[in-house]
């Protein structure tokens, strides 16, 4: 499985670098062993429908009477390097804090539909060109301090101020923020950004969603970031760093149910970082926590095949795209910049091979960013694998470099389940004529070495998104060494901007469909699966897969959208029996 | 001249420290990587000219060093990397939990491995010894990655006797909750030290219990289990605490992993996530912790020497 590229790294730039993880591979692999459902290859696991996307965690609300409250905890894959929405990264950890202590300005639905959520309003002018966000009535953060329209301003500038977030909002002309009402702000593009209220869902790249208290901000860089204050159905009791991120009930939450009851459900919700999956895995079979997330795939074979846990992966989605697994090459370096490489690489990678024995069989192939069963999914053309063309490009090469092969060296993380990949990936490129060289780094280096550009190949895991243009500042060239492969292609960049700036679904998809060809001829990434993604819970936690959207102002409720990347929200989740 | 001696030992012992802090922070600031750049980022020049700066990096190392010296000593130990948590406050959250890991696993090994050695000299070469032998030669070759998944399997998964609660109180609020919670990581730690101090003991109580005073004792009538507590015991435990210092640094190797695999968040999980961010400042200060820790628990030892054996104080007093 390819290591993760967990955006939150990625967003380093001018920032300290984000919790990396090692995982001491000797336990793991013993209790694999001793576990016995998971050592073998390709499992056949059952397949995930649409109805058991929609069904699984999918209770409701409690019934009337029912006996509210309680305590969850639920393991998650790393720790989060801070929770201030303008300088630390989110990732599928940091989007699970942040749905605890902060409220999105909008959420997406099953449909797909982006609607207000924090916000009462967010509506376009003729052009798309200028945003008007009115916030709800009488929203208070948790310091007591109103969330109005002064704080909303507040926000989006220091959104627009901070050297994270700011090359993501690239659209927003100078100060583009105005309070024009007490509860009302204005944003003005520079150019039409018909997808702009996807950014605000809170997903993977959007938290420029996430209102936080100007008070609180105002205290200091990092206090925001260790004690974040915002408006959201927990609130932050205690972090005990690499221990636990423990929240209360906050009782003056502005949603209800439609019984009238309100939100949250629950007493107290935790967070326990458990970077090691087999002891997270453990603590939820054992109940010491209720719900965990993962992408380890011989995890996932284990989760499976246990009866006392409920389970649900995210290969069945209602709205969104998936993470994917890929090497990335840094195509400016001195030997990948020749095209006549990268497309052996491309040509020498079994993928189907791959999915079954790295993934048994719990991922799938994929040739380019949106999988089927994307919109955007088509025939982009990328190479399929042929051993045989892969040596002859090679062999191309050599004979203009004096008959020697050429030399890479495959970087991934430290941890067991990446060894493993690189050691197969490294014997697939020697096949075909590379002399290949593994390295293995901590996480933070991989993203500041990715950053710099310093490296050749990395293995990776990116992409998942509630909408394409999420991935915007990685694929263009406009956010400069955040595209970490350094493919500055002016037809991907202007597909990117089409699809940015039209209301047409079709030039939508066709745009999308044009990045992923372009992909395929620049040959950036080299596609090894589309990601798999698995959250796992006890059978008393009820409805963790049924986000709605708010009831206040009226508005006719509807479900959000299902499990995505291992994130779920806490704000409707109960105990049952 | 007494006097004397003691001042050797206080310069010895503070000669050790200022090696041990140079030689700590000597290897750590040759980890690859940038400091600054780290905190920075790679994009950032202003800020990594400034933490270059601040954090003395364009000096001499012996420079370098000194200023982290008197920042160390100042108690101005800095603070971790994303997210930036004082380094005091990680190691007030953190160092308990070890200790307590460490103790812990000390004294059950004690416990056990005691009355098992006893038994064995007694009754050398006998059945029980045997079992006994074979059983620690079978733990010994366990290493701690394999115990312990093994004993969270049966003991956690399989069954509900030994599940900790989430969030493990602090020893003083629930002591009971807290021994529970620990008793497995604590466990998985002491049984390689059973099995060395079993077997180091037996064999010295074997040879104690050769001894002339060993027969005068039982020659005056006095029942075995004074003669084995009060008599044999002692003598015998020499080599066990010098042993037992030395496993310190074991300890500490086991803790580390132990805390990954119970989902501990002690000094060991810190000091991999810090080396895993490239955490340098946090990786330099929890490496001096555990290096002091080995060095002042040694220098214990050898004080308890002239405590449990008037023979050694009085050589000593000479």
């Amino acid at each position: 499985m390819p290591s993760n590229y967990d955006r939150r790294e990625f967003l380093g730039t001018g920032l300290k670098a984000g919790a990396a993880f090692t995982v001491l591979g000797g336990a793991g692999a013993a209790l694999d062993a001793c576990g016995g459902s998971s050592s073998g290859p390709s499992t056949t696991l059952a397949k995930v429908t649409k109805k058991k996307a929609l069904t699984i965690g999918a209770e409701g609300i409690p019934p009337k009477g029912a006996k509210l409250g309680g305590s969850i905890t639920m393991g998650t894959e790393a720790e989060e390097a801070g929770m201030d929405p303008t300088y630390s990264h989110f990732d599928s950890t940091g989007v699970l804090y942040a749905r605890c202590v902060y409220d999105p300005l909008c959420t997406v639905t099953l449909a797909g539909d982006v609607v207000p959520y924090l916000a009462e309003s967010i509506s376009p002018n003729s052009t798309f060109t200028v945003w008007t966000i009115t916030i709800r009535p009488n929203i208070m953060f948790h310091d007591g301090t109103p969330c109005d329209g002064a704080a909303l301003a507040y926000c989006m500038n220091k959104f627009q101020e901070s050297a994270l977030v700011n090359f993501a909002l690239n659209y927003w002309v100078k100060n583009a923020v105005k309070q024009v009402g007490p509860r009302t702000i204005t944003i003005t593009m520079n150019a039409p950004w018909v997808s702009f209220p996807a950014w605000l869902c809170g997903y993977i790249g959007g938290q420029v969603a996430y209102m936080f208290s100007p008070k609180q901000y105002e205290r200091g860089e990092s206090v925001l970031a260790l004690h974040p204050i915002g408006t959201g159905p927990f609130m932050l009791k205690q972090w005990n760093v690499g221990s636990y991120f423990e929240c209360v009930r906050n009782p003056n939450y502005w949603r209800k149910d439609a019984y009238g009851r309100q939100l949250p459900y629950l007493d107290s919700w935790t967070y326990k970082p458990l970077v090691e999956v087999q002891s997270r895995y453990d603590q939820l079979a054992s109940n010491q926590i209720q719900l965990m997330h993962t992408d380890d795939d011989p995890t996932i074979i284990s989760i499976a095949g246990n009866k006392s846990l409920v389970s649900l992966r995210d290969d069945e989605l209602s709205v969104g795209e998936p993470d994917c697994g890929f090497g990335m090459i840094q195509t400016q370096d001195s030997v990948m910049k020749d095209i006549r490489l990268r497309q052996a690489l491309a040509y020498s990678f079994n993928q189907v091979q791959y999915c079954e024995g790295i993934g048994r069989g719990v991922v799938h192939p994929t040739s380019g960013p949106f999988p089927s069963p994307s919109p955007f999914a088509a025939n982009t053309g990328y190479p399929s694998f042929n051993l045989a063309k892969a040596q002859s490009l090679v062999k191309s090469w050599s004979a203009d470099h004096g008959g020697q092969a050429p030399s890479i060296t495959y970087t991934t993380t430290v941890s067991a389940t990446s060894q493993t990949s690189a050691a197969y990936v490294q014997s697939l490129y020697q096949a075909a004529g590379f002399k290949v060289t593994v390295a293995q780094v901590q996480q933070s280096a991989l993203i500041n070495d990715a950053l710099g550009g310093k490296y050749q190949v990395f293995s990776w895991r990116q992409f998942a998104n509630i909408d394409p243009d999420l991935n915007y500042v990685f694929w263009t060239k406009a956010a400069g060494i955040v595209n970490f492969a350094r493919n500055f292609d002016p037809k991907i960049d202007a597909a990117m901007d089409k699809a940015r700036q039209t209301t047409d679904p079709q030039i939508r998809k066709e745009s999308y469909q044009t990045v992923a060809e372009r992909f395929a001829v620049d040959l950036p990434y080299i596609w090894a699966d589309r990601d798999v993604w698995c959250v796992a819970a006890q059978k008393g936690v009820k409805n963790w897969n049924n986000p709605s959207t708010p009831l206040e102002g009226g508005a006719t409720p509807q479900r959000g959208l299902t499990m995505l990347s291992g994130i779920v929200f806490p704000t409707e989740v109960w105990l049952g029996a | 001249m007494v006097w004397l001696k003691r001042l050797r030992q206080v310069i010895e012992f503070v000669v050790t420290l200022f090696l041990v802090t140079l030689i700590t922070y000597f290897l750590t600031s040759k980890l690859p990587g940038n400091e600054a750049a780290v905190i920075c980022g790679a994009s950032s020049h202003a800020c990594v000219v400034h933490e270059q700066a601040v954090l003395y990096l364009n000096h001499p190392f012996l420079a370098r060093y000194w200023h982290w010296l008197h920042a160390v000593g100042t108690g101005n130990l800095g603070n971790t990397q994303a997210p930036p948590v004082p380094i005091t406050t990680m190691l007030k959250q953190s160092y308990g939990v070890t200790l307590e890991l460490i103790i812990y696993s000390q004294i059950l090994a004690i416990v056990v491995a005691v009355p098992l050695a006893m038994w064995g000299a007694l009754h050398a070469n006998g059945i029980f010894d045997r079992v006994s032998t074979g059983i620690s030669f079978a733990t010994l070759s366990l290493p701690v990655f394999i115990i312990g998944p093994l004993l969270v399997l049966f003991f956690e998964v399989e069954t509900p006797w030994f599940r900790p609660p989430t969030i493990v109180p602090p020893l003083w609020s629930s002591p009971i909750t807290n021994l529970h919670a620990f008793f497995l990581p604590a466990l998985t730690l002491a049984l390689g030290s059973i099995a060395v101090y079993q077997r180091l003991l037996r064999a010295d109580m074997i040879a104690t219990l050769e001894e002339d005073f060993i027969v005068m004792a039982r020659a005056k009538g006095l029942s075995t289990p004074r003669i084995l507590f009060r008599h044999a015991l002692r003598p015998s435990t020499f080599t066990l605490m010098t042993v037992g210092g030395i496993q310190i640094g074991t300890l500490i190797t086991g803790a580390v992993i132990a805390e990954n695999v119970f989902g501990l968040n002690g000094l060991g999980s810190e000091l991999i996530t810090a080396v895993a961010k490239k955490d340098l400042p946090t990786v330099q200060v929890i490496t001096l912790i555990v290096a002091l820790v080995f060095i002042v628990s040694n220098l214990g030892i050898d004080r308890l020497y002239s405590v449990i054996d008037p023979r050694v104080r009085r050589a000593r007093a000479v």
